[in-house]
């Protein structure tokens, strides 16, 4: 079926004995490279939430420590509440969520008609999707903009999410990809009993490929949570606004309070985190189907 | 397959439409609302507490008029380039807080207002916001600054105290900020903040604008002169550079007693100040002619409704004259800015026991410099704020200023004439 | 707004939609005129040609990306062409003025810092990236405990993204009272300005972008596992060494993935946009990267012309690298699939 990495991992050199075994020097060298690259690695990050806990004399003098002296949970507190924050976050999960269903039903679809009904044209239009992504969207940013304000959207959340129901190349490729590894058989199949192809696609081949699913939906979750400039050119007013746009606009509404910045981008990214802990195993899975093998 | 060529054309032809249909028409305008109705909406800009006095006042009408509605819209960063945008849309609010620096940009997209200058404290105020001799929008709030100083340290350098009517002259400041600096490395005591370069030409009597608004003047004379007296300042290290108080809050300095003085002091900066009991502090006037008064006025929309532009009058009146409006300017103990009504002026100095001295405000009201209105201002100021961060020690540039303003002034002036 | 539009909109409210879904109105009612017709046509094709099924059921599958294709993106370039033709600032109407924006677009300094900024950017960081992530995926893939824990802290960092990230990042380099010249300072070195010194800015940009190789590194990882393991076994009976093994085997087996994630990176590095704004352009124009370039001209100078037309000239460019691109690819990669859909060589395991 689908070729998930079952089999014993390649060792790097050698496989006829167990290498780190025989080479223990190098194994321990491994080790302290890795420690140290994970310390440099993680340390802002340590930072920020340390940071975040300071007071705002305390971040003066705290330079580079990461041991918390202060526990000033009421940055949290005030982060929450100095803005709508609860509002900003309803914009953004608005602006996540329904745009991850979008594109993954648009992009499956159309990637499951590039893969199996493979009919006249079909192979000219599919080279022009792949042209699409090389296309920079801000060719389009300009007269989107405008397209968008003839159609009375401006200043509201539409621009961010209808795109997203009318494919993405990138994500066309992947499903692509995925649906062709499938064996044709299950479309014989399922024709041979009545289906029609959207029945086919919808009953057969979209529940056997949850994998890629639940993986798209993980990438497009981050990139949908983080995004920025979409926001950046079409809300105006207070009520519309997403997390990243609040946070970039932060220093106007609060002065220079380190601390509760942070704490405020602690908060923006914990969704992010949360989601990775809980679906590890999903990403590395489905990591490789975006391995463009 | 046949049905693919017969697909293809239309295709095309869709693709076509599509074209058209997004072509680039000018934005026919309807202002918020629904047809009929005579509710309103309100955009404005501020911190935290600022934007709590405008929607106290949206309240405070909304309960003196009961049956309407004013929706506000808090816009926090940006506020010109959003103003623009939802004016090019079509959103823009009924009601849009608008500074004097700004009005010329937009007072062709305001409904022109009758405004009383009588009813104000002084004439500068009502004639901020004219544009072309008609007036664009209703003063409802002045932002002087006033200066900060730490008693404590000035008795204990037995510097003699500023008097509180009377403003230094800048070469006074200067002698008395280097009294005042001691100390090292993170403990070092300034005599000064950190030097906002306009509000101190301003001071020395210059401008980034001459008076018709056609050149920009801060790489004249007095603007280098001034701004060798800021890098100066800095260099002797009796001002903290931009650097220096990156990611810091200069009131928490104050308090910890690491400034002897803080220039930059708005109406809002009450807040923060109110606090600090320890030092000892006060106010008084900024050295010079003071920094620039910034007046803020409330503006129209050409676009709105007839009843909503009834509203929108009753409104603007309300905010600007009215005492009950006025005294909500003043917060708790902060202020989004001072009042401009006569019957209000008390209200702001009695927020704080009297030797804070917040009389000083009213003071600097009555002898407050306004800036000059210029198209695109936010614009024009930023690209030629940004390039003196850049290049000179006025940021973290280590160019001559001699030689870098007058060259930024004269970008800056082309940038004007492209009007 | 188009009057017609408001014209459906003001239909719409007084209709009592609620007012949030006013806005969506105008254009469900064309998407459902569109789909009105298409379904006619599919309706009447079944009934002409009955064995036409996969072709009906083809275009009406990708219906929704060519929809949206002809609306948002050819139908916008095409108008994109003609505003960059003009002079306009959104409010008046526009003014024709040929090909006036990009003559001065030749002719503008920061274009060409711009141009500079983002291609120096691009250059760099992506191929260090790529370096670093593969190189860490290499050392994560061996056989060891614990690598998992590696690999998830080494991920972690790439989830701050965006503004929050530069946000971070601009604390962890200040230079009085950030982390990395706290560090420096420790060891005696006095740390330089980073994002303040108009010589460090982009380097140090460069560096931030470091911190989110976790991405990469996780599908490299994924592919070094996927490579065949009799590949190893085959050469290294035939006498090859560590690095042979590397050079022969793993790279060439990685070249499609790495060659993807380069370009995509690629691509994806000439857009940046985020850093640049919340930078302001950074000291001296050195962040000045052009997609915030193209923002500032277009929603804060309102220059849509001038904007287009650096629009144009930023697709030319990328055309051009991703052209040098695909033909120095042919010389290093090895590909076992391919498009045109003929079956994969079934590997056994």
């Amino acid at each position: 079926m689908t070729a998930l990495a079952q089999s014993r991992p390649a060792v790097v050199f050698r496989t006829d004995r167990p290498f780190w075994r025989r080479n223990i020097s190098l194994t321990i060298v491994l080790y302290v490279v890795l420690a140290l690259g994970s310390l440099v690695f993680v340390y802002p990050f340590l930072w920020m939430l340390a940071t975040s806990l300071r007071s705002l004399a305390g971040v003066g003098s705290s330079g580079a420590s990461v041991l918390p002296r202060e526990f000033l949970w009421d940055n949290y507190s005030r982060a929450i509440t100095s803005f709508p924050f609860w509002r900003y976050a309803l914009n953004s999960v608005l602006t996540t969520l329904i745009p991850i269903v979008g594109t993954v039903l648009s992009c499956s679809l159309a990637g499951f008609a590039f893969a199996r009904l493979r009919v006249r044209f079909s192979g000219v239009v599919f080279a022009v999707v792949l042209a699409t992504m090389l296309l920079p969207g801000e060719v389009t940013m300009v007269p989107q903009f405008m397209l968008f304000n003839n159609l009375g959207m401006i200043d509201t959340l539409y621009p961010l999410i209808l795109p997203a129901f009318f494919g993405s190349p990138f994500y066309i490729f992947l499903f692509r990809q995925f649906f062709a590894r499938m064996p044709a058989e299950l479309a014989d199949a399922a024709v041979v009993d009545g289906c029609g192809w959207f029945k086919t696609f919808w009953l057969v081949y979209l529940p056997l490929a949850r994998p890629a699913v639940v993986a798209v939906s993980i990438l497009l979750f981050m990139g949908y949570w983080n995004n920025f400039l979409g926001p950046a050119i079409y809300i105006n007013s207070d009520q519309w606004k997403t997390l990243p746009l609040a946070l970039a606009g932060f220093q106007s509404v609060n002065g220079t309070d380190t601390p509760l910045l942070m704490a405020t981008s602690v908060l923006i990214t914990l969704p992010c985190v949360v989601l990775f802990f809980a679906a590890q195993k999903h990403i590395t899975n489905g990591i490789t189907f975006t391995g463009g093998r | 397959m046949k049905l693919s060529y017969r697909l293809l054309p239309a295709a095309a032809a869709l693709l076509l439409a599509a074209g058209c249909a997004t072509g680039s028409q000018p934005a026919s305008n309807d202002s918020g609302g629904s047809g009929g109705s005579a509710d309103i909406t309100f955009s404005f800009w501020g911190t935290n507490s600022e934007a709590a006095s405008l929607k106290a006042i949206a309240a405070a009408f909304e309960q003196a008029n009961p049956g309407t509605k004013v929706t506000t819209n808090w816009i926090q960063s940006d506020y010109e380039q959003k103003i623009q945008t939802s004016i090019a849309g079509g959103t823009q609010s009924t009601v849009m807080e608008i500074s004097n620096t700004s009005l010329a940009g937009f007072a062709p997209s305001f409904a022109e207002q009758q405004v009383d200058p009588g009813k104000f404290v002084q004439p500068n105020i009502s004639s901020a916001l004219q544009f072309q001799g008609k007036y664009y929008a209703m003063p409802f709030a002045a932002k002087p600054k006033v200066m900060a100083i730490n008693v404590d340290t000035f008795k204990a350098a037995g510097v003699p105290l500023p008097s509180a009517t009377t403003p230094l002259t800048l070469d006074e400041f200067k002698a008395i900020a280097a009294k005042l600096s001691h100390g090292d490395g993170k403990a070092r005591v300034f005599g000064s903040s950190n030097l906002w370069y306009r509000g101190w030409l301003t001071a020395a009597g210059g401008g980034y604008y001459n008076a018709d608004a056609s050149r920009c003047t801060f790489g004249d004379e007095t603007g280098v002169k001034t701004a060798q007296y800021v890098v100066d300042l800095q260099k002797d290290r009796y001002a903290p550079t931009s650097l220096d108080i990156q990611g810091q809050d200069q009131a928490q300095w104050f308090a910890a007693g690491r400034l002897a003085t803080f220039s930059d002091f708005g109406p809002w900066t009450v807040a923060d100040f109110a606090k600090i009991s320890k030092p000892a502090w006060t106010l008084v006037p900024v050295p010079g002619k003071g920094f620039p008064m910034e007046v803020d006025g409330l503006a129209i929309s050409k676009k709105a409704t007839s009843k909503q532009l009834e509203t929108a009058k009753k409104f603007v009146e309300f905010a600007g004259t009215q005492q009950v409006a006025q005294d909500k300017l003043i917060q708790g103990n902060t202020a989004l800015g001072v009042p401009i009504i006569a019957a209000s002026t008390p209200t702001l100095e009695k927020v704080l026991p009297a030797e804070r001295n917040l009389a000083a405000f009213t003071t600097a009201l009555k002898n407050g410099v306004v800036g000059v209105s210029v198209a695109r201002e936010a614009q024009i100021s930023g690209d030629a704020d940004k390039g003196m961060t850049s290049y000179t020690a006025l940021g973290s540039g280590k160019d001559d200023v001699a030689k870098v303003l007058p060259r930024l002034a004269a970008k800056c002036t082309d940038a004007l004439k492209q009007q | 707004m188009n009057p017609t539009i408001g014209w459906i909109r003001n239909l719409a409210a007084s209709w009592g939609v609620p007012d949030v879904l006013v806005p969506l109105v105008p254009f469900l009612l064309l998407l459902i005129a569109l789909y009105a017709v298409i379904g006619l046509a599919a309706y009447g094709a079944k009934r002409k040609w009955p064995r036409a099924d996969k072709t009906i059921a083809f275009w009406l599958f990708v219906s929704p990306w060519l929809i949206g294709f002809a609306i948002f993106t050819v139908g916008p370039m095409a108008s994109s062409i003609y505003v960059s033709l003009t002079s306009w600032d959104l409010i008046t109407p526009p003014k024709f003025v040929g090909l006036a924006n990009y003559s001065e677009a030749f002719q503008d300094p920061r274009v060409a810092q711009a141009l500079k900024v983002t291609l120096l950017y691009g250059l760099i960081s992506v191929p260090l990236q790529t370096a670093l992530a593969f190189l860490v995926a290499m050392l994560l893939n061996a056989e060891l405990p614990g690598m998992r824990f590696f690999r998830t802290v080494w991920y972690l960092p790439s989830l701050v993204s965006g503004v929050a990230q530069m946000v971070l990042f601009l604390w962890v380099f200040n230079p009085r009272y950030g982390l990395a010249n706290d560090v420096l300072g420790k060891f005696g070195i006095t740390g330089p300005g980073w994002f303040n010194d108009a010589s460090w800015a982009l380097p140090t940009v460069i560096l931030m972008s470091l911190w989110t190789v976790g991405g990469a590194m996780v599908i490299y990882l994924a592919g070094l596992k996927d490579v065949p393991s009799n590949l190893y076994e085959a050469a290294a009976l035939d006498g090859a060494g560590p690095l042979r093994l590397f050079w022969h085997v793993t790279l060439p087996q990685m070249s499609p993935i790495i060659l993807f994630n380069a370009l995509t990176g690629i691509i994806g590095a000439l857009q940046i946009f985020t850093q640049g704004f919340i930078a302001n352009g950074g000291p001296k124009d050195s962040l000045l990267f052009f997609v915030y370039y193209l923002y500032d001209n277009a929603f804060q100078n309102f220059r849509m012309g001038y904007a287009s037309a650096l629009a144009w000239v930023l697709f030319a460019v990328i055309l051009a690298l991703t052209a040098v691109t695909a033909r120095g690819s042919s010389f290093a990669v090895y590909y076992e699939t391919e498009l045109s859909g003929r079956r994969k060589r079934r590997r056994t395991r």
